[in-house]
């Protein structure tokens, strides 16, 4: 594979939870509209981002717990601060199937391995 | 894939939003850590973080003084903003020792020569 044809790869980091702001749904349509131009994309819940995660439930208002579900379900890689979501008393069963708890310490490998990476928060 | 350095800014203090502070040393540590050159460029806000003696255990907030000084004890490069100190009252000679001052002119630049920026 030539250099050309790899995939880009887009971190895309989360720092605010839902409802506070339109970060979340922002950030995770960019990361599905990213995953569609042909972007490897990984999403990383950080901060008060990682409630987002605990977004299970139907809305019948806006949900950015939806926006995440479309972002996993699309194959992107879902990765949650650990020692975040144990802060906040996010445990296995609380939050959306499919998002990994990972360490600051995997956080910057990605980092270092992302073509781009964007943060929203604010 | 981006290079070996990493550029942390940080617009919130100690005081008010402080899992912001803290999640922008946790990530600036672990970033040195792992070998990347690491700035954090402490604007607005952030620029409280930098001052020594400060114990803001007295209102219930943790202190990021320890993961400073480990910070520059790991030769990160600790950069305050001038205009925002001024701004805030806070005389250059309260902050930690090791903190780099800067003119806000100079903030483009160091986006720049940097791998990548990270906001807090």
């Amino acid at each position: 594979m030539s250099e050309d044809s790899k995939l880009k790869i887009l971190t895309v980091i989360l720092t605010r939870g839902a409802y506070i702001s339109e970060s979340a749904e922002i950030a995770f349509r960019t990361a599905l509209r990213a995953h569609k131009k042909g972007y490897q994309v990984n999403v990383f819940l950080y901060l008060d981002g990682v409630w987002v995660a605990h977004i299970k439930g139907d809305k019948n208002f806006n949900n950015p717990g939806d926006w995440l579900k479309r972002v996993i379900r699309k194959g992107i890689n879902v990765c949650m601060c650990h020692r975040c979501s144990s802060a906040r008393d996010l445990v296995d069963g609380d939050y959306i199937e499919g998002v990994k708890p990972l360490g600051t310490y995997e956080l910057v490998g990605m980092l270092r391995a992302s073509d781009k990476v964007l943060t929203f928060g604010g | 894939m981006l290079g070996n350095s990493i550029l942390i800014l940080c617009a919130h203090g100690t005081y008010g939003h402080d899992d912001d502070a803290y999640g922008a040393m946790l990530l600036a540590n672990t970033s040195l850590a792992k070998g990347l050159k690491t700035t954090l460029l402490l604007i607005d806000d952030g620029v409280f973080m930098a001052k020594k003696d400060q114990n803001p255990s007295k209102i219930g907030l943790p202190s990021n003084l320890n993961e400073i000084l480990d910070f520059l004890a790991l030769d990160g490069q600790l950069l305050v903003v001038k205009d925002a100190l001024k701004e805030r009252g806070i005389d250059e000679k309260e902050l930690v020792q090791g903190a780099g001052i800067i003119d806000s002119s100079k903030i483009p630049a160091i986006i720049i020569e940097h791998s990548v920026s990270i906001t807090f």
